[in-house]
């Protein structure tokens, strides 16, 4: 039982996140590894705020959230003007790193981050509720929400803009349409939810770490956004199930055959490296994405 | 002191140049960044452990040819059957593929030699030390002899006498006017594959025998410095990866040098690790100078 | 078409859900008690978590074959060297109420971040590996069968003095063992009027070391020290010994691993000493005899000192538990607490009152391809922190 509530919360955040990453990746063909950057940057920061400096566990998150946004804005305002899109992803990839090496140097607790992050805590008394249960149903809320406002987005005149920046800039340039101030709103708000996610990964584990901004992240979060399929927000909590619960079966079932557990952690990679390759050529929804040629900022 | 720091630059310069090499190649010719090409050094080294020391007990002479020659193959294999398909689609398309290939490429290492440090013992002579003032193994000058000296060759008589390698500079100076005029696509993306594999696997190698212990992320730091190399030099430019390789390799070692001696910045020494300059590096040549330093080509964005 | 992605998304999870539960061992009719082991059983230091987990398992199986009666087992899991893995592992075997302890047989950091995760579930938390200064005394109840590092570098620091150093440079990782032996080694080596002329630190995935060595063989110092976990210390002495440095070379218990020793391969070591913990492995007693000829059997290798340590550990609880059938986590820490002295195959074993056993450590030296102990003259004595 115990599992099931973990597993939903976990890929609840997880939904969060994807969420905002299948808009970038999709809807506006924005191809940025940075996710993992800022969802670790949002977890440090909540931590910190939360643990160190004592605010409540809500307000660390929404602060740190926002404060995370603050960096995406000059991160985007510095390369999505001047970058195309291969460089552009190379300069994220580059970021989320460059914050690996930063979080592991100056960012506290040092090599393996800080533990004892405070948890959620609780509106309703614990005996009436469990308190796993209610920082579940709060996540499984923000999902939701999220879900939704993004749908919402898709529908509205944003939407279709971001739709037409990916298709042809130029052409939206000349319609009428500021392709960079579309691409930076996209970023910004795909950013916020990025944090966010990383926030309610701190206080869901206690624990924060550099390698939350690894290359193991990245690829997960690749593996997921993929997975989402490319037009529906609610793809993503199929993604994010996936994504959560691949690695926790592989690890029962290996422990249970009495297998090296290590073989399942690299069977896990290895599968998410085949996903990612059998996905590039055969996922349909990827197609309208792959045949997209390569654009000048 | 500098002194030192500049040998080990080059020592490291050397690997950088060589694995810096293989990015630009594919990058030029292919328009994506090959995010396998670090992980060929893991498997051209750990080929060789296999067929040496490790499990058959070939002599040196021998393994190390054939894991090349294997190496190779296997990344010209690669390359045929994903990158290529996937680059005809986009180069972004190559770019996930190429990580998706690295991905399995470190769990198939990890999971047939498990992730712990395996010794790779080997070179004789090689691993003593030609002399006093010049601190560097004798592998340090065979790899920089061989390194740039197979380059240079490469490019005297390769890329510029045979008809292969013209039609691979053009590829890379100019895809499109290449595929205009009809230049044989398949060989040479293929033969840019092979190359890139064969460079990467003795790099590998050479980096097996120096640190005599060997692990699956072998490749895949290193792999990624080596690629700011190449994007120092200017990512189309063959000759600015070479020499971008030996910049970064003594930047790195100054730096970590300079560090060391201001015992204040003792707690902060990972802020100037050699990946944190790498990624510092990438990023503030991305952002100010995307060509890099050497590049000559005409587009006025890279 | 979104009732279709639900209505799959909904599918998939309840089957992943189910397969994910079915790897839960359900409660049986006669007692079980559970022994949590959260050790690296991926990453670079597996091979030191496959041999830990093998001696526990050795313990667990000897412990079912002497007490007919009681039934032990084992819930092994994999903190794949991050704190935050353990802290979820931990909790999830804390939840499991017929497991009576938990050993963290993982580093240092990993420790700490186990122990806070379980801090007010009452487990017993013993460890055979994590010696940081600072983990006794952080408020849970952790046992440890191995001796801190204050131990380990008084030892250290007192071999020097008796090599005739006075200088020594320190070549450290950047985690929280190393780091905290130095710490140790500094305090230790300047109470006894020496003096640390160079510190050079690295990061955990550094392969060359060159211009740490380069730093350090400069300031010309009588002893080198270097804090690290087993495969940077491999990594150091091949490469200080090849660039023609040749001051002795100490190291923590860490080193000491089959592990090392296959790594320098023909290379001479030079003059390098560890710490270890009394056992001499060349000539064991009658007692280590048979524990190591029951190890190799099983695992076909020797041990390790991790091993060891690891099986002590286990060994110690099954013994605790089949004194006091019945035994529960709370009467547990009380038997461990009030322990006079087991004898384990690492040494006696029994707690001061932070938690740390009251032993010292031995030095060795790398001889005939095998680690020999030193005289007796050459060990030092732990300053009680």
């Amino acid at each position: 039982m115990d599992f099931i509530v973990y597993a939903v919360t976990a890929a609840a955040i997880m939904t969060v996140l994807l969420v905002g990453q299948q808009l970038l990746l999709f809807d506006t063909g924005i191809f940025s590894l940075g996710g993992a950057a800022f969802f670790a940057c949002g977890a440090y920061l909540s931590a910190v705020l939360s643990k160190n400096a004592g605010y409540p566990s809500f307000a660390a998150m929404l602060i740190a959230a926002l404060a995370v946004t603050g960096i995406a804005l000059f991160v985007g305002v510095l390369w999505l003007r001047t970058l195309r899109s291969d460089f552009f992803a190379l300069a994220t990839l580059a970021l989320s790193l460059a914050t690996v090496v930063v979080l592991r140097t100056v960012g506290p607790g040092g090599l393996t981050g800080m533990a004892g992050v405070p948890s959620f805590g609780t509106i309703v008394p614990p005996d009436v509720v469990p308190a796993p249960v209610q920082t579940m149903l709060l996540c499984l809320a923000v999902a939701i929400l999220s879900i939704i406002a993004v749908q919402a987005l898709r529908g509205q005149r944003i939407g279709a803009i971001a739709a037409a920046v990916r298709v042809d800039e130029n052409v939206a340039a000349t319609l009428g349409f500021r392709p960079l101030l579309v691409k930076l709103q996209i970023f910004l708000f795909s950013s916020f939810l990025a944090a966010l996610a990383g926030a309610m990964q701190a206080h869901l584990l206690g624990v924060v770490e550099p390698r939350m901004a690894s290359i193991d992240m990245i690829v997960l979060l690749l593996v997921g956004t993929i997975l989402s399929g490319g037009k529906r927000a609610w793809g993503c909590a199929f993604g994010a199930m996936v994504v959560v619960l691949v690695p926790e079966v592989l690890q029962r079932v290996f422990v249970a055959r009495a297998e090296p557990q290590w073989r399942a952690f690299l069977a896990c990679q290895a599968a998410y490296g085949g996903v990612i390759i059998v996905m590039i050529f055969c996922g349909p929804w990827l197609q309208r994405f792959t045949g997209v040629r390569l654009r000048r900022a | 002191m500098f002194y030192e720091a500049i040998i080990n630059g080059l020592i490291v310069g050397a690997i950088y140049a060589v694995v810096a090499l293989g990015y630009s190649l594919v990058y030029s010719v292919l328009g994506f960044v090959n995010f396998a090409h670090g992980d060929l050094l893991a498997v051209g080294v750990y080929l060789c452990l296999f067929l040496s020391t490790g499990g058959l007990g070939l002599p040196l002479l021998i393994a190390i040819p054939v894991a090349v020659g294997i190496t190779g193959l296997l990344a010209a294999g690669i390359g045929r059957l994903l990158l290529i398909p996937a680059a005809q689609k986009s180069s972004l398309a190559a770019l996930l593929v190429a990580i998706g290939v690295s991905v399995i490429l470190q769990s198939a290492l990890a999971a047939v030699f498990t992730s712990e440090a395996l010794p790779f013992h080997g070179g004789g002579f090689l691993g003593t030390t030609v002399s006093a003032w010049l601190p560097m193994k004798w592998l340090h000058v065979a790899t920089l002899a061989g390194g740039v000296g197979s380059l240079a060759l490469l490019w005297a008589f390769f890329f510029h006498r045979s008809a292969l390698g013209l039609e691979i500079r053009a590829s890379a100076s100019n895809p499109r006017a290449a595929q205009i005029l009809g230049l044989r696509r398949e060989q040479v993306f293929t033969v840019v594959f092979l190359i890139s594999g064969v460079f990467a696997a003795l790099a590998g190698i050479a980096v097996g025998l120096d640190d005599q212990l060997i692990v699956p992320t072998l490749g895949f730091s290193l792999g990624l410095r080596a690629f700011v190399a190449s994007v120092i030099g200017g990512i189309r430019s063959l000759g600015g990866a070479v020499a971008g390789g030996f910049l970064l390799g003594i930047t790195e070692n100054l730096v970590a040098a300079a560090v060391l001696q201001v015992p204040k910045l003792a707690p902060y020494a990972g802020a100037f690790s050699k990946d944190a300059i790498a990624m510092v590096v990438l990023a503030l040549v991305l952002t100010w100078r995307p060509r890099g330093v050497f590049d000559r080509s005409l587009e006025t964005r890279p | 078409m979104k009732t279709k992605t639900l209505a799959r998304t909904v599918l998939c999870t309840l089957a992943l859900l189910v397969t994910g539960c079915t790897g839960r061992p359900g409660n049986q009719v006669s007692k079980v008690y559970r022994i949590g082991i959260v050790t690296p059983l991926t990453g670079e230091v597996q091979d030191l978590g496959k041999e830990m987990l093998a001696a526990a398992q050795l313990a667990v199986g000897e412990a079912n074959a002497a007490n007919p009666g009681m039934h032990f087992e084992l819930i092994p899991r994999d903190d794949q060297g991050s704190a935050a893995s353990a802290a979820l592992v931990a909790r999830s075997i804390v939840q499991d109420p017929s497991a009576i302890a938990l050993i963290a047989a993982g580093t240092s950091a990993v420790a700490k971040g186990l122990i806070e995760a379980v801090k007010g579930s009452g487990i017993a938390v013993l460890t055979s590996t994590a010696t940081a200064s600072d983990l006794t005394g952080s408020g849970a109840p952790l046992f440890r069968v191995i001796p801190p590092n204050s131990a380990q570098a008084a030892s250290l620091a007192m071999y020097a003095h008796k090599l005739g150093v006075r200088t020594a440079a320190i070549i450290f990782e950047q985690d929280d063992y190393s780091v905290d032996l130095k710490e140790a080694f500094k305090r230790s080596f300047t109470q006894q009027g020496g003096a640390i002329i160079g510190e050079a630190p690295f990061e955990p995935d550094e392969t060359a070391f060159r211009s740490q060595l380069n730093q350090l063989a400069n300031v010309k110092p009588g002893v080198i020290l270097a804090a690290a976990q087993h495969v940077p210390v491999a990594r150091i002495l091949i490469r200080a010994r090849e660039m023609g440095i040749s001051q002795p070379i100490l190291a923590g218990e860490t080193a000491f691993t089959d592990k090392l020793l296959a790594a320098l391969g023909k290379a001479d070591p030079g003059q390098f000493f560890l710490t270890g913990s009394g056992m001499d492995l060349e000539h064991p007693s009658a007692r280590v005899s048979s524990f190591l000829q029951a190890f190799e059997a099983k695992s076909g290798k020797r041990p390790g000192m991790y091993g060891c340590y690891t099986y002590d550990a286990v060994s110690l609880v099954t013994h605790l538990a089949a004194k006091s059938v019945g035994i529960d986590r709370q009467h547990l820490i009380t038997a461990l607490q009030e322990l006079k002295g087991y004898d384990g195959v690492t040494g006696l074993i029994a707690f001061e009152a932070g938690g740390n056993v009251a032993r010292e450590y031995t030095i060795y030296a790398v001889r005939d391809g095998g680690f020999q102990p030193l005289s007796a003259g050459a060990q030092g004595k732990s300053d009680k922190q």
